[in-house]
């Protein structure tokens, strides 16, 4: 028994689910244990209630490997950050636990036991899942700094499940140090972090020059002397009508990956590539035209255009 | 493809020339195709009639591809 026991303190502090499973084997075998097992058994219940501070901490830091960037960023905001997500074994439950385990009552103990298990399991996946996806949001914010580029799109669901700190912030840009001074008000680098605890969001680098951005973010209404032209001609091979018609060419130019400028008596236009037509826009954000293509003739005008028109990057 | 010169056929007959764009990238996405002579030549008469394909600034923006060359527009 003795060298259970010890096992079960190495496991404390090195890997919290084999712990959890071991100290359950032992709750199991209580009644067969003699006095001084039973005592000693006690005992280290009772010191479980000390080590629980950082048990979880540590493994599922460990776990994560967590990017050197994410740890001291979270040192600088809050070095308690994992107390603050209640991640330690509960104490009055241990008691209850031990009580149980006094009075024979194994089955009540067991109950209690997974009680806390799956509970800190809960919490400390809550705690592994942010630090992966913050660890994921570093590789991308050391690449972008590696590159030089400094400015940053919020992207992610706004449905219900989100954050009313990330719904507002979805499909802007920022600049880093702007996201720096950010506050999710869960005492988290949003940096890193996003919204804070199991946040789906995330940053993506900003590549696109201002011009494309402001675009992007214009309102996109479509030119008034080609809608109706467009309407007669180009929407139909779409199978939409006006109003679809125009949000799908908004759609295009909004998500597009792939743009390019092209030059048009003497004035620069700029061009959007969709799954099915590509749209010309005027620098302003007007809507010049949303032409219907094919997915697989798309590819081919687009490739024979950059080569013969000179479509340039911008 | 049937679909495409179908197309180009439309456009060539409402072509606006403040507007080529969707024109040339249907010459764009057939560059690689064999366009069929009775095509060609159907297209051509209605380009020789229609004097804002004799426009500088269309002949250029429409020029470079296989089927503008094919049609007469520019070089």
């Amino acid at each position: 028994m003795e060298e259970r026991i010890k096992k079960l303190r190495l496991l404390a502090s090195t890997n919290s689910k084999r712990f959890l499973e071991e100290l359950r084997d032992l709750i199991q075998e209580w009644k067969s244990l003699k006095k001084t097992g039973k005592k000693k058994f006690e005992s280290d219940i009772r010191s479980l209630e000390k080590v629980g501070n950082d048990l979880f901490l540590n493994l599922y830091t460990k776990r994560a490997k967590s990017n050197d960037n994410v740890i001291s960023a979270i040192e600088k905001r809050s070095v308690n950050v994992f107390d603050k997500g209640n991640l330690k074994l509960n104490t009055l439950k241990l008691r209850e636990m031990l009580s149980l385990i006094q009075d024979d009552n194994t089955d009540k103990a067991l109950k209690v036991m997974d009680s806390i298990s799956s509970n800190v399991k809960s919490r400390g996946e809550t705690i592994l899942n942010t630090l992966l996806i913050a660890n994921n949001r570093a590789k991308v914010i050391e690449n972008a700094k590696k590159r030089g580029i400094n400015q940053l799109r919020y992207e992610g669901p706004t449905g219900a499940l989100s954050r009313d700190f990330c719904k507002s912030r979805v499909g802007k840009v920022y600049t880093i140090e702007e996201i720096e001074l950010m506050d999710n008000q869960q005492r988290l680098p949003v940096l890193y972090f996003c919204g804070g605890y199991n946040c789906r969001h995330r940053w993506v680098v900003v590549i696109e020059p201002k011009v494309i951005e402001n675009i992007k973010n214009s309102e996109l209404k479509y030119s008034e002397t080609d809608i109706n032209q467009d309407t007669r001609k180009h929407a139909p091979k779409f199978g939409l009508n006006q109003e679809e018609y125009i949000k799908e060419a908004q759609s295009v130019v909004r998500n597009a990956k792939e743009y390019y400028k092209q030059e048009r008596k003497g004035c620069m236009q700029y061009v959007f590539v969709g799954y099915r037509g590509y749209v010309i826009t005027k620098d302003a954000g007007t809507i010049k035209g949303y032409f219907y293509h094919d997915p697989k003739y798309v590819t081919e005008a687009v490739e024979n255009l950059k080569i013969k028109k000179n479509w340039g990057k911008l | 493809m049937d679909e495409y010169l179908k197309w180009i056929k439309e456009e060539i007959n409402d072509f606006d020339p403040n507007r080529p764009d969707y024109l040339l990238g249907l010459f764009a996405a057939l560059e690689r195709q064999e366009i069929p002579e009775s095509f060609i030549e159907d297209c051509k008469k209605d380009i020789e009639g229609n004097e804002d394909f004799k426009n500088p600034d269309v002949i250029d923006f429409l020029s470079g591809f296989k089927l503008s060359k094919l049609l007469g527009i520019g070089k």
